[in-house]
This record gives structure tokens, C-alpha cells and sequence, in this order.
């Protein structure tokens, strides 16, 4: 398409001023978001767990029906089974009552087992969400995850927050195609030396064109996951269900299997178990039961992505006869192109889809964008440099860009320092805080300081917190190097790693930091 | 006097591309929103009318958004959008109505 210069000239400052208003945000979010592609392996490093890829490894029925006996049929409407806290088994029996914030939630009794003797371990009674929530053992994962789907505010303002995130991202990458005359030969531009105006925009440009269609991808993705029950749903409630979500919800998820409501038993889970595993190729993630004490009772198993797709699958099965009933979708009774599309966001958000390798990637391109956002940043106050506000405005972006990373690892030390004896649901956000305020503290005190050196500073003190985190881990009764190998706690060492190699790339960022600091200054004083 | 007075209330070409690209952008992503699922084929899941509004939501915003600071017929293009107001609440109260 063909834009005259008014029309480019227009677009250019979309491209910059929507970014530049939310660039904070956007880093957070970008940054959090890159992190959190491997919020699994964060959550065993953090707990020091093997992977298991499924907790029935141990026979389930004698558990299910010894728990099954003491439960009331009231509260058999949903019953979720998986991977719960401490290694255990996890069994919650309830049902949809309302009184949870605005809306309705599951409640009821849960039941944790040692999967080894099928002792009990724990039984509460309340909300299943209340019950994730309060899980200590997970509090670290949890944290950078809410830190990245909604920044923390509470209820759907977060959400409107980080979706509105998402559209300006995408129309950033949007803009910046229309904008761009020469984005093939800027996926090989080098950067021109001299720390120059144009060597700002090469390494935004060589950036933001290699991390182009990975953007509109997952801002795309991350909208529509932020927006699809925060305003997505509502809307369509208020219009087509007189108000009712709970109707439009029921619409897009349950089955139009007929109901007989009638008393009936669970047949063996171990069957329906080994039957899906043999039909999805891959071992059960968890299950749920529908119904669990009538006729009509469904037994669903959760399986991840088998080799070579990019979509994960839940089998459901009769609950009294154990026959298969088909492949369950996330919205709708059949596989459709909505469906398929809505099925589709969540791999393709997460990068899950492939193991390793694909999570590999997105974290290398989520690096990217944020590496982008920064470079767009530098660049938006490169060519303002004379404008003493733009002069204070760049100093404040890059303090928050040290401050974020240094509070996430802020958040871990307060999780491992008082996971033995402490409270780290309340430690691992309170170190955060408590970092980005000190940050802010430490960044007033070095006013007088060149940019330079307040990177070097600040990247300093990143590669040190980071370089000893590991240790503090071990200290506080996590899993040693030869354990993690001796058990194949393969995400335990990974992170360790990848934890060493951002210290040690941080100080070493530090170090030619110094270096630069010996050259003359920069006519402009920004760099 | 009654053409000043139009050309007084007329507003700048920069206003309009303000409004348009602002809050008529999300009115209007949130009007097709609301309003696709009464017009749009329900499939074979009976979810596709719902879906596919909902799915689409932040790219309608953001072209919405881009649109009127990229044209070069700012006049045409707040008719269009206001044409497509017009439409989705037209889809809505019928379906109310009927």
C-alpha cells in the first residue's frame, strides 16, 4: 500500500505516541510475559518438584470411592481430580453456589492424599479458587503470572488493562508494517557505530522486524485472552442472554447431553483412565466428573499436546458405563472453526505446544519485543534529547527497566526466605514491592549521576541478586544439583542455568558499561 | 450568519480524527461485539456467532484506531463510522424487539 508522506508522517506518530504513554506497562507485561513461557519449570524450581506428567501413577478407584462415601450427593456436581500441593493427590468434590466475589464459584470439600499410601494428608471445606489461591508451595509461579495477566490490579481492570496493552501493542506492529519501506532488508541491517540517532532506530528496526509477525501474534492472542471474559463475555450476555452470564457461559461450555437424574456409581476410573490414554497417545493430565452421583455422570480426561499437535485434548466418557462419548471441546458441542480458533489461542499465547523447543523460541522472540520496546523508548528520547522533560522521562524508563527484572528477583528471595518457616504469598509480593521502592530510593539518591553509570549500577546489582539466588535456593531446602540430576528433576538445573547465564550476562553488561563510561560523553546526554 | 455559525461548530479535521480514533473506535468495536452474534451463522458447535465477535474484538478496535489517523478523507470516514453505529444498534434493538 502506498502512503503518501502525510499519511506516513500521521502513522509514525501512532506508532510512537501510543506506545510511548504505556511503555512501562507494555515492558512489564512484555518482560513478565517472557518470563512466565516457563512458569512451569519456574513452579518445580521453586518447589523443588520432579515433573510428573500425570499423578495417576498410583491405583485411583480405592481412594475415589473411600472419599466418594463421605461427600453428600449435593456436592458431587463437579468433581476435579489432578496434581495438588506437597506431591499429593488432589480430590475436590462441589458444586456452583454464589457468594464469591461477583460472581458464582465452586464450593466444597477438598481432600489431599499421599498418592504412596493413600493416606490423607489434608480435608478442607470452601472455594476451589480460594483453595489454589492459599497454596503456599505455588505462590512464586502464581505471582509473576498475575503480575503478567493483570499487573496486579484486582478484578477485570486488570484485565481491561493488560487487553488494552495487547491492541496497542498490535497496533504498533500494525503501524510499523505500514510505516516500514524496507523490512526485508532491515531483517539483515547491522547497526551503524557511533552510538548515533540512526544507530538507535537500526537496532529498534533490526528488532522490531524479526519479532514482527511473533507481536501480532501475541498481542493478538493475549487481547482476546485478557477481553474474552472481562468484556467479551458480558457483552454478548447483556445482549443475547437478557444479562445472564451464567446462561452465555452454559451456551459456549456445556454439552447438549441429555439429563437423567437419576442415582448411579462411577464406573471404574482406572478403565476409563487406561482407554484415554491409549485414544490421546499421552498420559492424563487430570480429570473431571459431571454429575458424579447420577446416571448421567461424564468422566473427562485432560490430555496435553501429543507429538506433532498443537493442540492439547479432553476425552469425555460415561460416567456408569465407561464408554466413550467423544472428544470435548473448550466452547461448543462439535469441533468448528470457532472452536478450533478459541482452542488455538492458548498454545499459541503460551508456546506450549511443541515442549522445550517451542518455549525456547518464544522466550528468545519475547525477549525480542521487549528488547524493541526498549530500543523504541531510546530512540522516541534520542530525538527529544534537547527537551529537558523527555531528558527526565527516559531516566524514569530506565530505572523502572532495571527496577522490574530486580523486583521479580526480589520476589524470589522473599518466596524462598520464608517458604520454611514464613508466609510467602504475603513475602514473595512484598519483596516486590519493597524492591521497586527501593529501586526508585536508590535511583533519587544517585541523581547526580550520568545514565551510565546508573545502568552499570543498576546491572550490577541485577547479576549479583541473580548469581546468589541459586544458592539461597539450596540454603533454604531446595533440591541440590546432583539430586535434581539423580532425580530427574530436569526443570530444577534448567532454571539454576538459565538463572547463572542472566547474572552472569548482566555483569558482564555492567562491566562494558564501565568501559563506555571511560569514553567522552555523548553530546546529547541521553544514551 | 447561519453558514459561520455551521463552519464555527464544524470540528477541526485534528478533532475529528481524535474522536474517531478514540472513543468512537471502542463504541463501535463494542457495538460489533454485541451486535455480530444476532447475524453471524451459529455452526456446527453453536458457538461460532459468539466466538468469532468476541475473537475478533481486539483486531476490529485496532484497525478502528488506525483508520481515521491514516486516511486522507477524514469526512467520509466518520460517516462510514457512523453508518456502522447505526447498523449494530439497529441489529441490536431488532433483535430486542423481535
Amino acid at each position: 500500500m502506498a502512503l503518501i508522506a502525510d499519511q506516513t508522517k500521521r502513522l509514525v506518530k501512532l506508532h510512537g505516541w501510543i506506545a510511548i504513554l504505556l511503555s512501562m506497562l507494555l515492558y512489564t507485561v512484555m518482560l513478565t510475559g517472557t518470563v512466565v513461557v516457563l512458569d512451569n519449570e519456574i513452579d518445580h524450581w521453586a518447589q523443588s518438584e520432579v515433573h510428573h506428567e500425570t499423578p495417576f501413577d498410583v491405583p485411583i478407584d480405592p481412594i475415589y470411592q473411600r472419599l466418594e462415601v463421605q461427600v453428600p450427593d449435593a456436592l458431587k456436581e463437579t468433581v476435579s481430580i489432578g496434581a495438588g500441593p506437597e506431591d499429593s493427590l488432589r480430590f475436590f468434590f462441589g458444586s456452583s453456589q454464589a457468594g464469591q466475589g461477583d460472581g458464582v464459584g465452586n464450593f466444597g470439600r477438598q481432600y489431599l492424599v499421599d498418592p504412596d499410601t493413600g493416606t490423607l494428608m489434608r480435608a478442607e471445606v470452601g472455594y476451589e479458587a480460594d483453595f489454589r489461591r492459599e497454596d503456599a508451595g505455588a505462590a512464586l509461579e502464581r505471582f509473576l503470572v498475575d503480575l503478567h495477566v493483570r499487573l496486579h490490579v484486582p478484578g477485570r481492570w486488570g484485565l481491561y488493562l493488560t487487553g488494552t496493552l495487547g491492541v496497542v501493542m498490535l497496533i504498533s506492529a500494525i503501524t510499523g508494517i505500514l510505516i516500514h519501506r524496507n523490512i526485508i532488508r532491515d531483517l539483515f541491517v547491522t547497526e551503524r557505530p557511533g552510538g548515533r540517532v540512526v544507530s538507535i532506530r537500526d537496532r529498534h528496526n533490526l528488532a522490531g522486524v524479526w519479532s514482527l509477525p511473533f507481536a501480532l501474534l501475541l498481542s493478538f492472542t493475549g487481547a482476546f485472552l485478557s477481553f474474552a471474559v472481562a468484556l467479551g463475555l458480558p457483552v454478548v450476555a447483556m445482549v443475547a442472554f437478557g444479562g445472564d452470564q451464567q446462561a452465555a457461559i452454559e451456551a459456549v461450555t456445556v454439552s447438549g447431553s441429555l439429563v437423567v437424574e437419576s442415582p448411579s456409581k462411577i464406573h471404574t476410573l482406572f478403565a476409563i483412565l487406561s482407554a484415554a490414554i491409549a485414544c490421546a497417545g499421552r498420559p492424563a493430565g487430570g480429570m473431571q466428573i459431571q454429575n458424579a452421583a447420577r446416571a448421567d455422570s461424564v468422566v473427562e480426561t485432560f490430555h496435553a499436546q501429543a507429538d506433532g499437535n498443537l493442540r492439547g485434548m479432553t476425552l469425555a466418557y460415561s460416567g456408569p458405563s465407561g464408554a466413550f462419548l467423544g472428544r470435548a471441546h473448550v466452547v461448543g458441542t462439535e469441533a468448528s472453526a470457532g472452536s478450533t480458533l478459541a482452542e488455538l489461542t492458548g498454545p499459541l499465547h503460551f508456546g506450549n505446544f511443541g515442549g522445550m523447543a517451542s518455549k525456547i523460541i518464544w522466550v528468545a522472540l519475547g525477549a525480542a519485543m521487549t528488547f524493541t520496546i526498549v530500543s523504541g523508548v531510546q530512540l522516541w528520547a534520542r530525538r527529544r534529547a534537547e527537551d529537558p522533560v523527555w531528558v527526565v522521562g527516559y531516566r524514569v524508563f530506565v530505572v523502572v527497566a532495571w527496577a522490574v527484572p530486580i523486583a521479580m528477583v526480589a520476589s524470589c528471595y522473599g518466596y524462598f526466605l520464608t517458604k520454611l518457616s514464613g508466609d510467602p504469598i504475603l513475602w514473595t509480593a512484598r519483596a516486590f514491592v519493597l524492591a521497586m521502592l527501593a529501586c526508585a530510593g536508590l535511583a533519587m539518591v544517585w541523581s547526580g549521576r550520568t545514565l551510565s553509570r546508573l545502568n552499570q549500577n543498576f546491572a550490577m546489582f541485577l547479576g549479583l541478586a541473580l548469581l546468589l539466588l541459586p544458592f539461597v535456593r539450596l540454603q533454604t531446602g531446595g533440591m541440590s544439583l546432583g539430586e535434581a540430576i539423580l532425580y530427574g528433576a530436569t526443570d530444577v538445573w534448567l532454571i539454576d542455568l538459565l538463572v547463572l547465564l542472566c547474572g552472569a550476562a548482566s555483569l558482564f553488561y555492567a562491566r562494558r558499561g564501565a568501559q563506555d563510561a571511560l569514553q567522552p560523553p555523548q553530546p546529547s546526554g541521553i544514551r | 450568519m447561519s453558514g459561520l455559525l455551521a463552519h464555527k461548530l464544524k470540528p477541526s479535521e485534528r478533532t475529528l480524527r481524535w474522536v474517531l480514533a478514540g472513543p468512537a473506535a471502542l463504541l463501535i468495536s463494542i457495538l460489533i461485539m454485541a451486535s455480530f452474534p444476532m447475524i453471524l451463522p451459529k455452526g456446527a458447535g453453536g458457538v461460532n456467532h459468539l466466538i468469532f465477535p468476541v475473537l475478533a474484538f481486539p483486531l476490529i478496535w485496532a484497525t478502528l484506531i488506525i483508520l481515521p489517523v491514516s486516511t486522507r478523507r477524514i469526512e467520509k470516514m466518520s460517516m462510514i463510522y457512523a453508518a456502522l453505529a447505526l447498523l449494530c444498534l439497529a441489529i441490536i434493538g431488532l433483535s430486542i424487539v423481535v
